[in-house]
């Protein structure tokens, strides 16, 4: 017996030679049902993706960097000449301190940069009300607020703040510091907004000394972000520097887990949909095999063996299901495309929770978490598809065919 | 001796429900040698269709032998008796059981392309046994647009597009009317006689079974063969 | 009577050859029930362990603060009794948080932390502060001693005996806040088992800086019965009744984008979760169409001898509750059953992984518990319930209209 009733079979089925509207309507329902299970998994892993993946380039690009190398001097030459994928290296001074205005406080840490920090893969992040450090403040500091820690400190561009800074040494007096509001920025991520203040560099040198809290802020071209410890020793060879270095999931380990965190709840939670959906097309077959019993039966009396007829509804209920798979990833990716509309509205919602999230950011399609949902449908549906089909095993010819 | 094609040995049959058994073959021998043509007769409930359902290895016996070709088919497992059915069975059934989704001669072809022919080779041959029945203009309509003659020839060719060594027909003009009938019995022994197959026939119409070289009256579960 | 006896066999007769959909439906249904209670339940526990620790350790039940420029003149302890009149306000505890710098000059470390000074009255028992918070070593702050956090403590690399410097923002003379530095003890170490709050805050006594900082700065923080505690209206009309300029706020108020973060994930878990029902009921829109196609002759007969139209779609209505009740409760009992062995479950999952990956799962071995509201529960079940119902009633709805001959005659 050879596989061509098989996939003869499997063909009158599929292509429903002869059959009504009413079961072509039906199959071709299945499969947008199918789809329409497919699309919400999609959205969501797009929006979480690309939710992660924005605020972990805002963690990268504008707090702490892809790796951090503590030298205490500014490095010279260009890093990009020991390593092509270096795409900037900034020397900056950190701390951490308190700023205040006469009615509030808030707890910040301060970046000291220079302006050319500011290149245009981080303003690409921010929106700032003024140029950065574009404005003269004499002696005094000059500081970009976050939007949300001059709203939180009633203050504005132009205004004065004072800063109490940690000190280097615990056996220093803690004095406050001016500083002149020369910009605000908003980055899109509370988090953020209300906790960093940059300042400019020579100012904060002032505050911090190099010796404990200046480094070098490296950044890499995406693609290179899985080999950070790789090309950071490659710089601290090649320079010959006696320092050491940090990689960003160094300093965001909790932020780093509570995303892996999440999007296993969120992949558990779609596990569970997708044996539902399993189920669903699990009845797809079993209707499939209902409305045929009496040709199964007569297929099994001119000589087909029951494996040849499952083999043949299962691939037919299969092809189905994969391309409702198919239109459903499709539609779901082409929605998710342009979730930057539906992101922008969230936005303006005034939805007070929302300031936890990112709503800014970019569309991100994870092909290993996609492919992962569409394998294990497949394999549930395969299953609860096979299961069913064990009908097929219990028509008995005889039954159907009885004539006396 | 020349084994016949099919033979019964003490084969009997009986249905358990509950507590209650129904006999309904009880002890049968008999015997169709290749070539023949046997009618089987009896009366409504007698056990006509149950005899050619074990004949044609779609039923099991409760206690005997039937061997086709010198095998068992007891013992056979669900393959090789697929297989068997495909090969040297035609089965012609009372209400013909077309598949309505398909035309005539795809109906035919059915069998074959469960054997493994492929469709160039199978096709000529269903269209060559449709035109002999007299169905060349008709190939390409489903059942639904056949009458019940037509489509009782449609269940012939399919029965014969393998060729088999048994041809197996349960009240092949049960259904249909008096002209129609005429038409099928004629066309089925001319087939018979053309070919040189060997036919198991069941009819209560004692006229038709008179056409065969052999009838044999099923009565109080068990078989006589009538002059 | 009679209908439920026939809707009963048609959902679970053995002639029935649709049967086996309705088994397929039901267990969907049970799975469906199954996850959603699950997933609500750990969801649920999370949430409320959350927000109690929030309510207890960091934002009181209520907080009640007067306007800068319009703080009446009654001493703390006077406004402290007049609160603690009010009905179901159990305890109440004046306090002042404010950002402040340390110093450890034993370790040489420094660090930013949030002060929070208050009554010592709050390490007493009873209080939902003094439920969660112990003090690992040392005692309570009082004078000039401080308590902080675990891991603050260890950021700052305190020891028993560490000499520790805190500038904070006082009222200035010349300006409304001035930094000032005080040398503090160490007085002791606590944990409340909220991450942010052990590695942020250090604690001292009111009595000991409130005039420094100023009793304009001063939030009343208030604790509840626990009837009370998410449904405080009653409560914070009383307190404005007798504070009319003061502001009260609730804890969810305290916490709005918090609390409104959580209810959101909550509703986003529920809509997916929800859908499930959605794909189940288009199954048994399917099911019961094709069911009373092949039953409508037989629908048809008994029209004919006088059952009423009703009867019909009462068969099939109470065939789709009879499954969709039984999934329902084998779904439900699942999950609770499930539910109280959580812990289990993940554990041995973690241990599957474990021979796979070498490390344990985070999510797999976290401690997870579940609380399962019986009213959500409630809701749930009747509202799957009611959408199952609605699809059988679509998918026959046009088959039911018709009179008995019609049926008939289309067969």
């Amino acid at each position: 017996m050879s596989t061509r009733f098989g996939r003869w079979l499997f063909a009158s089925i599929l292509l429903l030679r002869g059959k009504s509207t009413y079961e072509r309507v039906r199959l071709i329902r299945s499969a947008f049902l199918i789809a329409l299970v497919m699309i919400p998994l999609v959205l969501a892993l797009i929006f979480m993706d690309g939710m992660m993946r924005g605020i972990t380039d805002k963690y990268i690009l504008l707090q702490d960097g892809h790796f951090q190398v503590y030298a205490r001097e500014e490095i010279d030459g260009d890093l990009g000449d020991i390593d092509p994928t270096i795409v900037s290296a900034d020397y900056v001074v950190s701390g951490y301190g308190i700023v205040y205005s006469k009615d509030a406080t808030s707890e910040v840490r301060i970046k000291g940069v220079d302006a050319s920090y500011f290149n245009d893969r981080r303003r690409g992040q921010l929106t700032f009300t003024d140029e950065p450090f574009g404005s003269e403040t004499g002696r005094l500091a000059s500081v970009i607020l976050g939007k949300v820690v001059a709203e939180r400190l009633g203050v504005e561009v132009g205004e004065r703040v004072a800063f109490m800074v940690v000190p280097d040494s615990s056996a220093m007096v803690v004095r406050p510091v001016l500083a002149v509001v020369s910009s605000l920025f908003s980055s899109g991520y509370h988090e953020l907004d209300s906790s960093l203040v940059y300042m400019d560099r020579t100012s904060a040198l002032r505050y911090f000394p190099k010796d404990k809290n200046a480094y070098t802020e490296v950044l890499v071209q995406s693609e290179a972000s899985d080999r950070l410890d790789g090309i950071a020793s490659n710089v601290i060879s090649q320079s010959h520097l006696d320092a050491e270095y940090a990689t960003w999931d160094e300093f965001n380990t909790t932020v780093y887990q509570n995303f892996i965190t999440s999007r296993q709840v969120i992949l558990l939670v779609f596990i569970m949909i997708l044996v539902v959906a399993g189920v669903y097309v699990a009845s797809i077959a079993q209707e499939l095999v209902q409305d045929s019993m009496q040709s199964i039966a007569l297929y099994k009396t001119l000589g087909a063996r029951t494996g040849q007829i499952g083999r043949a509804f299962f691939a037919a209920v299969m092809v189905v299901t994969v391309s409702g798979m198919a239109i459903g990833v499709a539609i779901g990716l082409l929605v998710g495309s342009q979730l930057g509309f539906v992101m922008e509205w969230l936005g303006e919602s005034g939805i007070a929770g929302l300031q936890y999230y990112l709503l800014d950011f970019p569309v991100v399609v994870s092909w290993s978490d996609i492919i992962f949902i569409c394998f294990t449908m497949l394999v549930i549906s395969s299953f609860t598809v096979f299961l069913s089909l064990g009908r097929i095993r219990r028509i008995s010819p005889l039954e159907l065919l009885q004539q006396d | 001796m020349i084994e016949p094609l099919l033979r019964f040995d003490s084969v009997s049959k009986e249905y358990v429900s509950g507590d209650t058994r129904l006999s309904i073959l009880e002890m049968l021998d008999f015997s169709v040698s290749s070539g023949e043509s046997v009618a089987i007769t009896g009366k409504s409930g007698s056990g006509k269709s149950t005899l050619l359902n074990i004949a044609g290895g779609l039923d099991a016996p409760t206690s005997g032998e039937v061997l086709f070709l010198g095998k068992r088919l007891k013992g056979m497992h669900d393959r090789e008796l697929s297989e068997f059915r495909n090969r040297h069975i035609g089965f012609i059934f009372q209400s013909h059981i077309l598949l309505d989704d398909f035309s005539a001669v795809e109906n035919v072809c059915i069998p074959a392309l469960i054997k493994g022919d492929s469709r160039r080779k199978v096709v000529p041959r269903a269209k060559a046994l449709l035109e002999r029945v007299g169905l060349a203009e008709r190939m390409q309509h489903r059942p639904n647009k056949l009458s019940g003659g037509e489509r009782q020839r449609v269940a012939i060719c399919r029965a014969l597009i393998n060729d088999p060594d048994l041809l197996i027909a349960d009240e092949p003009t049960g259904s249909l009317d008096e002209e129609s009938s005429g038409g099928i019995e004629r066309l089925l022994f001319d087939l018979v006689k053309e070919q040189g197959r060997t036919l198991l026939l069941v009819t209560h119409d004692t006229q038709l079974a008179k056409k065969c070289a052999k009838v044999h009256l099923l009565h109080n579960r068990s078989l006589k063969e009538l002059s | 009577m009679v209908t439920l006896k026939l809707a009963w066999r048609y959902a679970f007769s053995r002639s029935n050859r649709h049967r086996s959909a309705m088994f397929v439906i039901m267990f969907g249904i049970a799975v469906g029930m199954l996850a959603i209670i699950i997933m609500l339940s750990l969801m649920n526990s999370l949430q409320s362990d959350l927000l109690d620790q929030v309510k207890s350790v960091e934002s009181f039940h209520l907080q009640m603060v007067f306007p800068p420029d319009n703080i009446p003149d009654l001493a703390i302890g006077d406004v402290v009794s007049t609160l603690a009149s009010i009905d179901h306000v159990t305890h109440v505890f004046p306090h002042v948080n404010t950002q402040v710098l340390l110093q450890n000059v034993s370790s040489d470390r420094s660090t930013t932390a949030r002060l929070r000074i208050i009554d010592s009255s709050i390490w007493d028992e009873g209080n939902p502060f003094s439920q969660r918070a112990h003090l690992l070593a040392g005692t309570v702050a009082q004078g000039s001693n401080m308590v902080l956090g675990t891991t603050l403590a260890i950021t700052l690399g305190m020891r028993s005996v560490s000499d520790v410097k805190m500038t904070l923002l006082a009222s200035g003379k010349a300006v409304v806040l001035a930094p000032m530095t005080i040398s503090v003890g160490h007085g002791g170490t606590f944990v409340t088992g909220l991450p942010e709050f052990d590695s942020s805050t250090v604690m001292m006594d009111l009595d000991a800086l409130v005039d420094n900082i100023g009793a304009n700065r001063l939030v009343y923080g208030l604790y509840l019965d626990d009837a009370t505690v998410d449904h405080a209206g009653k409560v914070v009309q009383q307190i404005l009744d007798k504070f009319p300029d003061a502001t009260v706020r609730t804890w969810q108020q305290v916490n709005s984008a918090f609390y409104s973060a959580l209810m959101l994930e909550k509703v986003l878990m529920y809509v997916f979760l929800f859908f499930m029902f959605i794909i189940l009921g288009v199954n048994m829109k399917n099911a019961a169409s094709r069911l009373l196609h092949v039953k409508q002759r037989e629908l048809a007969i008994l029209r004919a001898v006088g059952a009423r139209r009703r009867f019909a779609t009462g068969v099939f209505l109470g065939q789709t509750a009879i499954v969709t009740i039984i999934g329902e409760t084998i779904g439900v009992v699942g999950g609770l059953l499930l539910g109280t062995h959580i812990g289990a479950v993940f554990s041995f999952f973690n241990s599957v992984q474990y021979v796979f990956t070498q490390r344990d799962n985070v999510l797999l071995s976290y401690p997870f518990t579940t609380q399962v509201r019986s009213a959500e529960v409630t809701v749930i079940v009747i509202s799957v319930l009611l959408l199952s119902l609605l699809f059988t009633y679509i998918g026959c709805r046009r088959l039911l209209r018709r009179e008995p001959m019609e049926m008939l005659y289309h067969d």
